[in-house]
């Protein structure tokens, strides 16, 4: 991870089962994840369970979606293990492409193999 | 490095099944996304980027992409992403909010189908029976989806006397000077953050059960009102009782309810069609798309009785919108002549209303092209 990097984020860690955040929360910051791994989960409607939507290794960008589209978070983020993720903050974003085109294309590419990956799991299931 | 490359109308610029090595950014004239020649699946205008994350992912185009007009396109070779996001980072974070705002769509897709079978039992059926001079529902069917808790933020009690019994009762009613909107779905459903307000927008008696929706609640005349006195039974109640609904099932027995005595409490196929719009999209919200597409049907006859026969004057975006709603049901139920027609009469209302007419004129193109 580069300097200018470390200037515009902050190195967080978690425990496993920490929640990093919760469905529903404003979404204030995207995060790196730089060990570890974490899933991200929704909430049923009928009986509170959750259901997995994803796992994100090392690597891995997410809280993206709902600083992107400065709406709620769409899910609840839970550490599988213990993780060390760089939180950069919503002001910061426009900053981080510009500094990191690297991990904005990652992002886009991340993004767009979720789709792929959502699209084929929903044709399974017939929706 | 980035090429922009010049097109006449009706020039192919890639065929499904080909892997493309770069992004085609639409920089002016407007481009039709169609499978095998046939329906068009969707238009990119100005701004708007083919097929993004089949791109990015380096799968076969899923469409043969076809130019509506002369149309200039910038082609970004994949190899040079990271200079194209480094020099111009406000395109980067269009195409991010484009890729999450289709991942959401399809993460809720998902999560409906997990929650599909939850919802309700498929063994229950629902029918919907024409009669010859009204509709009726039998409803086995239960649905189970409790009130989302914040519905409670925006909701507060208000105190009604029912024009039929006159019996003094207490409604939920939503709180609209703090509605936010989300967003408008295809077919003009108002989408609101954190609150549905179809949950709220029929009354219902305790008492007697006369049902109506808020706003034609008191609008009953003599004649109407002593029918109903006649006809509808009396229930034993709590004065004080309070109806909160609590679960999706109490939306549905208000919407049966109603629907038993319609055509008692309105002549207005508007008012009818404003029903059967509501229960379509609830039952969406269950996911009982089968009964939401019968629904429709019945939709469709009352907006079509509406179109034909009604005497009220509508204003240009009303009637737009009535002619959409109409084009895009005729469309869905097969009837391409009737949904080419009504689309062509609102495509003719004048308005300033340009995203409601560039919308008019999306479907004209696609139902001209259906085959």
């Amino acid at each position: 991870m580069n300097d200018a990097l470390r200037k515009i984020g902050s190195v967080v860690q978690f425990k496993q089962d920490d929640i990093i955040f919760f469905e529903g929360e404003p979404g204030d910051a995207i995060y790196i994840l730089l060990s570890g791994s974490v899933i991200a989960c929704r909430t049923s409607d009928i009986d509170g369970r959750m259901i997995v939507l994803a796992t994100l290794n090392t690597g891995a960008v997410f809280g993206e979606m709902a600083v992107i589209h400065e709406h709620k978070r769409s899910a609840t983020i839970i550490a599988q293990a213990p993780i060390l993720a760089l939180r950069i903050d919503k002001a910061n974003f426009g900053q981080f492409i510009m500094l990191e085109p690297k991990y904005a294309i990652n992002m886009l590419k991340t993004l767009a193999g979720r789709i792929e990956c959502t699209r084929s799991r929903c044709g399974e299931k017939g929706c | 490095m980035f090429e922009t490359i010049k097109f006449n109308e009706s020039d192919v610029i890639y065929k499904q099944g080909l892997i493309q090595e770069g992004l085609f950014i639409v920089k002016t004239g407007s481009v039709s996304l169609s499978k095998e020649g046939s329906l068009v699946y969707k238009q990119v205008r100005e701004g708007g980027y083919l097929e993004l994350e089949r791109t990015l992912n380096q799968l076969p185009a899923e469409f043969d992409a076809k130019c509506n007009e002369k149309t200039e396109i910038l082609y970004v070779p994949l190899q040079y992403l990271d200079v194209f996001v480094a020099s111009n980072p406000l395109k980067t974070i269009e195409m991010l909010s484009l890729l999450t705002e289709e991942l959401e769509v399809i993460n809720d897709k998902l999560l409906n189908q997990n929650q599909a079978d939850q919802f309700y039992s498929v063994k229950k059926e629902v029918k919907i029976l024409k009669k010859e001079t009204h509709v009726e529902i039998k409803a086995e069917r239960s649905y189970h989806k409790i009130l989302p808790t914040e519905h409670y933020k925006y909701l507060f009690d208000k105190d009604v006397t029912c024009p039929v019994c006159e019996i003094k009762f207490k409604m939920n009613q939503i709180r609209f000077s703090q509605l936010e909107i989300d967003h408008v779905t295809k077919d003009f459903r108002h989408i609101y953050k954190d609150i549905d307000d179809l949950w709220y927008q029929l009354w219902r008696c305790p008492h007697c059960h006369y049902t109506n929706f808020g706003s034609e609640f008191f609008k009953i005349n003599n004649l109407v009102r002593n029918e109903l006195k006649i006809s509808l039974p009396r229930h034993k109640m709590n004065h004080d009782l309070m109806l909160v609904k609590n679960n999706i099932q109490q939306v549905f027995a208000d919407i049966y309810q109603m629907n038993v005595i319609l055509d008692m409490v309105t002549k207005s196929s508007f008012v009818k069609a404003r029903l059967w719009q509501s229960y379509a999209w609830l039952l969406e919200d269950v996911n009982d798309f089968e009964t939401a597409k019968q629904a429709r049907e019945i939709l469709l006859n009352y907006l079509e009785d509406a179109w034909y026969n009604s005497t009220s004057t509508l204003d240009p975006d009303d009637e737009i919108k009535l002619s959409l709603k109409l084009a895009m049901l005729s469309f869905e139920f097969g009837n391409i002549k009737n949904a080419r027609n009504y689309i062509l009469q609102g495509v003719r209302v004048k308005t300033n209303n340009k995203s409601l007419k560039q919308r008019a004129q999306d479907l004209m193109y696609e139902i001209k092209n259906a085959h």
